[in-house]
C-alpha cells in the first residue's frame, strides 16, 4: 500500500520551517507555566507539589539530568560493540 | 447442550479452544494456498472476544465455569470473575489485532506458534488451579520461543535459545514452588497469598512469576530476545507474557512489599537503559520492562486502587505497546533496519507510520485523550493516596523518561532527524496499517471515554482522570520533558552498540558452571573409560557368550518349538474345522452349543 | 419428551429416505460426495442426544443411558464406513442403494438398542438382518460373494428361527416379555428350567450376530466373499448391536449361574478357536474375521461377570473394538485399489509406498492386540479387572495367553508392512482420504490414553441397570 502523497509532502513542508514549530513550542510552554498559577492540586500529596512550576522544573531538571548521567557517564560504562556476545 | 455438558462439564467457550482448534486445522493446509485460507486466521480472535463479552455481561461475582478431570485431579479450567475477563478482555482484542497486523504472512509455522502462544496466555487467565495454570504456562514459552526462531536468522536463534532456557528456568520455579505448595496444603487451589503468611515456596513460585514478568534482575531475556522476533511475532509477545505474569501477580500477591519496591526499580532500569538505547525495539523492549514495572509496584502497594490502575495500566499498556511494535515493525519491514542510527528522516516518506506510531507514543507518555493518560495517572495517584510519595515521585520520573525515550527520542531519529536516510523502503500491505489503525482508534477511544474501561475493572472506582490540574499536570511534565529534549539534542542521539545488561552476567555464569563441572568430570570420564574397556567389558563379552549360547539352545528352542506346535497343530487342526460347507457349519454350531449347554447345566 | 429425544433415529431414517430417492432417481449420481458429511452430522445428532430419557410405545423402546451411548457409538461407526467407503470413488458397486442398505442396517440396530421388550427386540434385530442380507452378495459378478451370501442367510435363518423358539419357551414360563419385568423374576435352572432353556437359545441368535463360537462359523467366510467395504462395515456395526442387548439381558443374570458360566465357557472357547485359527491366516480380511470370533470371547469376559463394572467394560470394549478394527478395514479397503481382497503379502513394503498407511496398520494392530497406550489395552484392562473381581480367574488367565497368542498374526501384518520389500509402486491416496484415517488412528491412541470421559459414560449406562 502506498503512502498517502500530500501527507508526505506536508510534513516536508513543516520541517522546512522548524523554527515555527520551535517557537510554538514556547508560547505553549509558556502557557502552561501561567495556567500553572491558577491552577493547582486540591490536596498535593507532598510539600512543594502545590507551588506553581514544580513539575515544570522537576521535568525539565530530570530530563536533562537522565540524558547527561545516562549518556555521558553511564553508556561508555556499558556500551559493547554490537556483535558483542560476552566471550572472552 | 446437554450432551456437551455431560461429557466435558464445559459450559462456556474457552477462548483457547478456538485458537487450538485453528493451530490443529493449519497443520493440514499449506502455505501455497495461504492467500485463500488466511481468512481463518480471525475467526478464534473474534470467537474469543464474543465469548468475553458474553461472559462480561453476564452474571457478577466469581464462578467455576468448566472443569476437567484428569488423572485424579480436578483442573479448574473455567475461573472467571472482573479480574480474568478484563485481562481475557484485552487479550482478545490484541489477539484480533496482532493478526489483522500479521495477515500478510505466508508462513503457518509462525502463525501456529502464535496460536498456541494465545491459547495458553488465555488458559493462564482463566486457570483456577496451579496445574492448569502450569501447563498453560509453559504451553506459552513453548509458543513464544517459535515466534522467535522463526524469524530463521542467526541472532534470532541463538536468542531463542537464551529466552527458552530461561523461561524453562522460570517454569521450574513455579513447578517447584506449587509441588511444595501441594505437600504442604494439599491444595492446588490458585488463590491470594497474604503477605504476613507467606511461606517459603509461595517466594519460589514467585520468582517463577517474576521471571516472565521481566524483573530486575531476571529482565534480561527480553531485550534480548524480543528485538530478535518476527516483526509481527514481537506484536503478540509484547501482549501476552508480561501481562499474564501481571494477571498472576495480581491474582497471587497483591500487597507484597517486594514487588512495590520491585516495581519501581523496574520503572526506572527500563527507562535509564532505554534512553541509552539505538536498536527501536530494544528501546520499546526495555519499555516494556519500565511500563511492567508501573503495574508490578501497583500490584504491591495493594490498595483497591492500585490494583484497579495496574489492571487499567495493563489494558492500556497492551493496546499501545503494540501499537508501538506494530510502528517499529512497520519501519523494520520497509526499511530492513530497526537501528536508530541507520534511519532517519523517513517522515515525508511513511507519514502514516509516523502518526500511527505517534498515537502510540503519547499514550505511553500519558498525553491527555490518550488511553495511557486515563491509566498511568491512576496508579500513580493510587500511589500518593497511599501515601508511598518516593513511589509516586519515582513513577513520575519514569514517566519523564518514558516520553523522554520512546516519545520524543525514538521518533526522532527514526522520522525527523537529518541526514535523511535514503534506503529504499519496500511498500508495506494494507493490512499492516489496519492493525495500526484499530489500535490507534482503541487508543484514541479509550483515552476520549474512560469508563469504558474504568467499567471493566475489579474494584469499583470513582477515579476522574479530567480534572483541569491532572490535564494540566501531563501538560507541564509532556512539555518541559520536550524542552529538556530539545536542549541536550547533541549529546542524546544514539550510537551504535551493545550495551550491557545482567544477561552478560547469565552468560558468564553459565559459562563459568559448564567449565566448573566439565574439568573434573571430564578427568574422571577418562580413568573410568579405560578401566571400562580394559576389564569390564572383555569380562563382558565372555559372560556374553556363555548367556547366547544358552538363550539360543536351551531358551529359543523350547520358545519356537512350542510357537511352532501351538501354530501347526493347533492352528491348523482348528481353523480346518472351517470346512467351507453349510451344512458343516449348522451341524456343528447345533451339536457344540448343544454339548456345552448340556455340560454347563448337569455338571455345573 | 419432544421429539428431538429421537433425534439420532430420525437423522438416520431421513438419510434413509434421502438415499432411497437417489437410488430411484435418473441421475447416476454418486451420493458419496455428501454422505460421509451427512452421516458425521448424525453422530452430532447422537451426541446432542445423550441427555434424552423417554419411553415410548408401551414401554417397549425405551431411552436410557445405555441405549443413548449405543447409539452415539453406532452412528459413529456408520459415518466412519462412510467415510472408508467414500475412498473409492470409481467402484460401481456403491450406489445409492447400497448405501441405503447400509443405513437401514445401522437403523435397524439403533433401535435394537433401545427395545426392552424381547418381541420388539426380535422385530428389529431382523430388521437388521435382512438389510445385510441383502448386501453381502453386492460384489460385482464375483460367486464368492453371492456363497458368502446364501451362507449368511441360510445360517442365520436357522439360528434366529432357533431364537425365536427360545423366546417362546420363556412367554411360556414368564407370561411377560418385558426384560424389566424378566428381571425381577428368577433365572436359576432349579426354579426355573424352562425358562433357562428358553434364554439360552434366545441368546444364541445373539451369539450368532456377534461371531461367537460355535455359531461363529459363517464369519471368515462372509468376511472374505463379500466385498471389502461390506465386510468393514458387517465386522463391527453388528456386533454393537449384539452387545447393547447381551448387556440388557446378562443384566439380569448373576455371577456363577448356569447361563453365566455357559457365557464364560463359550467366551473362552471363543477366544482360543479365533486366535488358533487366525495363526495361519494369509488372506487379511479372513484373519481379521477369526480375530473378531476372539474379541467376541473377550468381550464375554465382561458380560460373565455381571456386574456393573463388567457391564461398562464391555459396552467399553465394543467402542474400542469397532475403533480399531474399522482402522484396520480402513488400511485393507486403502490397499486393495481394485476390490480385491488383499493377503498378508500385499502388504509387504507398504512402510515405503504408503507410510501413512502403515503407521494407521501398525496402531490399529497394536490396539487389537491390547499394548498400551492404545484404546484395546485400555479395553481389555478394564475387562480383565471386571472378571477377575467377580472370581472369575480361570477365564482371565485364558485370556492372558490368548493375548499372547494373538500378538503373533497381529504384529505379523506390521512385519509385513516394515520389513516385507516389494517392487510395487508407491500408492497414492487423496490427502482428505489419509487425514481421515490419520484421525481414526488418534482415535484409537486418545481413548487408549484418556478413557476416563468414555467409560464413564459406559459405566453410568451400566449402573442404571444393575445397580
Amino acid at each position: 500500500m502506498r503512502e498517502p502523497q500530500l501527507l508526505g509532502s506536508w510534513l516536508e513542508a513543516a520541517r522546512a520551517r522548524a523554527d515555527a514549530w520551535k517557537k510554538a513550542l514556547f508560547a505553549v510552554l509558556g502557557a502552561l507555566v501561567i495556567l500553572n498559577l491558577f491552577i493547582t492540586p486540591h490536596h498535593p500529596h507532598f510539600v512543594g507539589e502545590g507551588l506553581p512550576g514544580f513539575w515544570a522544573v522537576f521535568s525539565l531538571g530530570a530530563a536533562i539530568a537522565m540524558v547527561y548521567v545516562l549518556k555521558k557517564i553511564v553508556y561508555p560504562m556499558l556500551a559493547r560493540p554490537e556483535e558483542d556476545n560476552g566471550r572472552p | 447442550m446437554a450432551g456437551l455438558d455431560q461429557i466435558a462439564g464445559i459450559h462456556f467457550l474457552h477462548p483457547s479452544i478456538g485458537f487450538l482448534a485453528l493451530a490443529l486445522v493449519m497443520a493440514f493446509l499449506s502455505n501455497e494456498r495461504y492467500m485463500t485460507w488466511r481468512w481463518l486466521l480471525l475467526a478464534p480472535p473474534v470467537l474469543a472476544i464474543f465469548s468475553v463479552m458474553s461472559l462480561t455481561f453476564g452474571p457478577d461475582g466469581p464462578r467455576e465455569l468448566a472443569t476437567l478431570h484428569y488423572l485424579g485431579q480436578t483442573l479448574s479450567l473455567g475461573r472467571v470473575d472482573a479480574l480474568s475477563l478484563v485481562f481475557a478482555n484485552v487479550f482478545a482484542i490484541q489477539a484480533l489485532i496482532g493478526f489483522i497486523y500479521a495477515l500478510h504472512v505466508a508462513d503457518r509455522g509462525q502463525h501456529m506458534a502464535a496460536c498456541l502462544y494465545i491459547a495458553g496466555g488465555f488458559g493462564c487467565v482463566f486457570a483456577g488451579d496451579y496445574i492448569t495454570l502450569f501447563i498453560f504456562w509453559e504451553l506459552m514459552s513453548i509458543g513464544s520461543v517459535f515466534l522467535i526462531w522463526l524469524r530463521r536468522t542467526q541472532a534470532a536463534t541463538a536468542a531463542g535459545f537464551r529466552y527458552f532456557l530461561f523461561h524453562i528456568f522460570g517454569g521450574l520455579f513455579v513447578l517447584a514452588g506449587l509441588l511444595l505448595r501441594h505437600a504442604d496444603l494439599g491444595t492446588f487451589a490458585f488463590t491470594a497469598v497474604s503477605p504476613e503468611a507467606a511461606r517459603y515456596y509461595d517466594y519460589i513460585i514467585l520468582i517463577g512469576f517474576l521471571v516472565n514478568a521481566a524483573c530486575v534482575p531476571l529482565h534480561a531475556w527480553l531485550p534480548d530476545a524480543y528485538p530478535e522476533a518476527t516483526v509481527t511475532g514481537a506484536v503478540f509477545m509484547s501482549a501476552f507474557t508480561t501481562k499474564t505474569a501481571v494477571y498472576v501477580l495480581a491474582r497471587g500477591y497483591a500487597g507484597f512489599e517486594v514487588l512495590a519496591i520491585g516495581g519501581l526499580v523496574m520503572c526506572l532500569y527500563g527507562v535509564f537503559y532505554a534512553t541509552i538505547e539505538n536498536n527501536a525495539r530494544r528501546i520499546l523492549s526495555y519499555h516494556i520492562v519500565s511500563q511492567v514495572g508501573y503495574m508490578v509496584c501497583g500490584i504491591g502497594i495493594g490498595t483497591a486502587m492500585t490494583l484497579d490502575g495496574a489492571c487499567a495500566h495493563a489494558y492500556a499498556h497492551i493496546l499501545y505497546k503494540g501499537l508501538l511494535f506494530m510502528g517499529a515493525g512497520c519501519l523494520l519491514y520497509s526499511a530492513g533496519t530497526a537501528k536508530l542510527t541507520e534511519l532517519g528522516g523517513l517522515a515525508s516518506r511513511l507519514p502514516l507510520v509516523m502518526i500511527c506510531y505517534m498515537v502510540g507514543a503519547v499514550s505511553i507518555s500519558g498525553m491527555p485523550l490518550f488511553n495511557g493518560f486515563v491509566s498511568k495517572t491512576m496508579t500513580i495517584t493510587g500511589a500518593a493516596e497511599a501515601h508511598r510519595t518516593w513511589l509516586a515521585l519515582g513513577m513520575e520520573l519514569a514517566a519523564v523518561g518514558t516520553f523522554l525515550s520512546v516519545g520524543i527520542k525514538l521518533p526522532y531519529f527514526a522520522f525527523w532527524s537529518k541526514p535523511t536516510s535514503t534506503v529504499e523502503l519496500k511498500p508495506i500491505p494494507w493490512n499492516m496499517y489496519a492493525g495500526m489503525i484499530i489500535s490507534s482508534l482503541l487508543c484514541l477511544g479509550i483515552g476520549i471515554f474512560p469508563q469504558t474501561l474504568y467499567g471493566l475493572l475489579p474494584f469499583p472506582t470513582d477515579y476522574v482522570p479530567y480534572t483541569p490540574w491532572h490535564v494540566l499536570q501531563a501538560c507541564l511534565i509532556l512539555g518541559f520533558t520536550g524542552l529538556g529534549f530539545y536542549l541536550m539534542r547533541k549529546i542524546i542521539p544514539p550510537h551504535a552498540s551493545r550495551n550491557l545488561d545482567f544477561d552478560m552476567l547469565y552468560r558468564l555464569i553459565g559459562r563459568g558452571f559448564v567449565k566448573l563441572v566439565s574439568v573434573p568430570a571430564a578427568a574422571i570420564d577418562n580413568i573410568w573409560t579405560d578401566v571400562y574397556e580394559k576389564v569390564g567389558l572383555k569380562a563382558l563379552i565372555e559372560a556374553g557368550f556363555g548367556t547366547s549360547i544358552f538363550d539360543v539352545k536351551v531358551i529359543d528352542g523350547v520358545l519356537d518349538g512350542s510357537a511352532r506346535g501351538v501354530r501347526e497343530v493347533g492352528g491348523a487342526g482348528v481353523a480346518r474345522s472351517q470346512t467351507g460347507r453349510l451344512q458343516d457349519y449348522l451341524a456343528a454350531a447345533v451339536s457344540i452349543g448343544l454339548a456345552i449347554f448340556a455340560a454347563v447345566w448337569f455338571l455345573g | 419428551m419432544s421429539i428431538f429425544a429421537l433425534l439420532p433415529e430420525l437423522w438416520l431414517l431421513g438419510l434413509v429416505c434421502a438415499l432411497f430417492a437417489a437410488s430411484i432417481s435418473d441421475r447416476r449420481q454418486s451420493v458419496m460426495s455428501w454422505l460421509p458429511l451427512a452421516a458425521g452430522l448424525g453422530v452430532v445428532a447422537a451426541a446432542v442426544s445423550l441427555g434424552a430419557r423417554g419411553e415410548y410405545l408401551y414401554a417397549t423402546y425405551k431411552l436410557d443411558a445405555l441405549s443413548q451411548f449405543f447409539k452415539l457409538v453406532i452412528a459413529f461407526g456408520f459415518a466412519v464406513v462412510a467415510g472408508i467407503a467414500s475412498g473409492n470413488k470409481d467402484d460401481k458397486d456403491l450406489t445409492p442403494d447400497y448405501f441405503m442398505l447400509l443405513a437401514l442396517s445401522a437403523w435397524g440396530l439403533m433401535l435394537l438398542s433401545s427395545c426392552v421388550e424381547l418381541i420388539t427386540l426380535y422385530l428389529a434385530l431382523e430388521l437388521s438382518s435382512y438389510s445385510l442380507y441383502a448386501l453381502i452378495p453386492l460384489r460385482g459378478q464375483d460367486r464368492r460373494a453371492a456363497e458368502a451370501g446364501i451362507k449368511y442367510i441360510l445360517f442365520g435363518a436357522a439360528v434366529t428361527a432357533l431364537a425365536l423358539f427360545g423366546l417362546s419357551y420363556i412367554i411360556a414360563a414368564k407370561h411377560t416379555t418385558y426384560i424389566a419385568a424378566l428381571a425381577a423374576s428368577s433365572w436359576s435352572f432349579a426354579d426355573a428350567p424352562l425358562a433357562v432353556l428358553g434364554l439360552t437359545l434366545f441368546l444364541a441368535g445373539f451369539f450368532y450376530k456377534l461371531a461367537l463360537f460355535p455359531f461363529h462359523f459363517w464369519c471368515p467366510d462372509v468376511y472374505q466373499g463379500a466385498k471389502n467395504e461390506t465386510a468393514a462395515y458387517v465386522a463391527t456395526i453388528p456386533k454393537l448391536g449384539a452387545v447393547v442387548v447381551l448387556v440388557r439381558l446378562s443384566a439380569f443374570v448373576a455371577p456363577h449361574l448356569e447361563v453365566t458360566t455357559t457365557l464364560a465357557i463359550l467366551g473362552a472357547i471363543s477366544m482360543t478357536a479365533g486366535n488358533l485359527a487366525a495363526l495361519v491366516q494369509r488372506d487379511l480380511k479372513r484373519l481379521l474375521g477369526f480375530s473378531s470370533v476372539a474379541h467376541a470371547g473377550y468381550v464375554m469376559l465382561g458380560l460373565a461377570a455381571g456386574s456393573a463394572a463388567g457391564m461398562s467394560a464391555a459396552a467399553f470394549y465394543s467402542l474400542a473394538y469397532i475403533l480399531m478394527n474399522l482402522a484396520a478395514f480402513y488400511v485393507v479397503c486403502a490397499i486393495a485399489k481394485n476390490g480385491e481382497n488383499p493377503s498378508l503379502d500385499d502388504l509387504d513394503g507398504l512402510y515405503k509406498r504408503a507410510p501413512a498407511l502403515a503407521m494407521i496398520l501398525a496402531i490399529a494392530a497394536f490396539s487389537l492386540v491390547g499394548l498400551p497406550p492404545t484404546a484395546g489395552f485400555a479395553g481389555k484392562l478394564f475387562l480383565l479387572s471386571a472378571a477377575w473381581d467377580q472370581g472369575y480367574h480361570w477365564l482371565v488367565i485364558v485370556a492372558v495367553l490368548n493375548t499372547a497368542i494373538s500378538i503373533y498374526y497381529y504384529l505379523s501384518m506390521v512385519r509385513h508392512a516394515y520389513t516385507g520389500e516389494s517392487e510395487a509402486p508407491a500408492l497414492a491416496q487423496p490427502r482428505g482420504y489419509l487425514i481421515f484415517g490419520g484421525v481414526l488412528a488418534a482415535l484409537v491412541l486418545l481413548l487408549g490414553i484418556l478413557p476416563a470421559p468414555l467409560y464413564d459414560l459406559a459405566a453410568q449406562a451400566a449402573v442404571q441397570l444393575h445397580p
